[in-house]
């Protein structure tokens, strides 16, 4: 393996953690929702004047999107998450 | 033990020219960038960025790049060798020794540790890079510019979203909370 790619739906959690523990990165492929990605787009797509008016904004519309924390940290997947951190690094990520 | 907090969230939208210099790596004694807890082995990852890919990025896009495994390194990458050790920016982190772009199609996610010796490479490509960047810290350091949430933002969100958004309450000084009085 080239790169440290993760395929989407891969739970081969010791695998993950080789691979972060050896490389410092890795890949998670096809790791976002289709919906939340469109969402995303749209944000930036209305904001043409970017360095300072997302400096300011971009932490709101995040959160008020309900897109933010529930996907994205390994603790809360109310409904199934796109991205997750294997349970071991999700425990020592900035432990 | 020392918990999830958002450092920055941000959109990032690369044109023509843009890029970022070399930074960061194992080598650097501060106290964020760290992998390993030294006395138990463990990992202690100080900073972690996820990057989503919101268009495909590949070749002349101005990727993210970084150098496998440098955040493992001792001593600093040559170009970081002299000066502060931290970042130079006289030009792109992809023309670094030992750097690898990284390539991605929209919707994938890119994690790495921030100790880790990343940049970017130039965008030569017309057209824009999207990219969304989370960055989670330890509770205990600070947002990266500081911003505190409006109560507006804070009442919108759940006890475990708003945990990682504000860990620990500002507090401010008297003259600071009858300014706010004043102010509405």
């Amino acid at each position: 393996m080239e790169q440290p790619i993760i395929p989407r739906g891969c739970d081969d959690e010791y695998l993950i953690d080789y691979m972060f523990d050896l490389n410092g990165y890795i890949v998670f492929q096809g790791a976002l929702d289709p919906d939340d990605l469109n969402e995303m787009n749209g944000w930036s797509m209305t904001t043409r004047t970017l360095s300072t008016a997302l400096a300011a904004a971009t932490i709101k519309p995040m959160a008020d999107s309900g897109l933010v924390m529930s996907r994205l940290i390994p603790t809360a997947a109310p409904t199934g998450p796109t991205f997750r951190m294997s349970s071991k690094l999700a425990r020592y990520s900035a432990n | 033990m020392n918990r999830v907090s958002i450092h920055e969230n941000l959109v990032s939208i690369r044109g023509k020219g843009g890029y970022i210099g070399i930074h960061c790596g194992g080598h650097l004694p501060i106290s964020y960038m760290t992998f390993r807890q030294n006395n138990t082995g463990e990992w202690m990852v100080g900073q972690i960025n996820c990057i989503m890919a919101m268009t495909d990025i590949g070749p002349g896009d101005g990727p993210t790049t970084l150098i496998p495994g440098s955040h493992k390194a001792r001593i600093p990458h040559p170009k970081l060798s002299g000066g502060t050790k931290v970042y130079r920016s006289d030009e792109a982190a992809g023309k670094q020794i030992g750097m690898r772009e990284i390539y991605a199609e929209r919707g994938d996610v890119l994690m790495f540790t921030d100790t880790i010796t990343h940049g970017s490479a130039e965008r030569t490509n017309e057209g824009y890079r999207r990219m969304c960047l989370y960055r989670y810290s330890p509770r205990w350091i600070r947002s990266r510019f500081h911003y505190v949430p409006s109560p507006e933002l804070l009442a919108a969100l759940t006890d475990e979203q708003r945990d990682i958004i504000q860990p620990i309450p500002p507090r401010y000084s008297p003259s600071a909370l009858e300014e706010h009085a004043l102010n509405g």
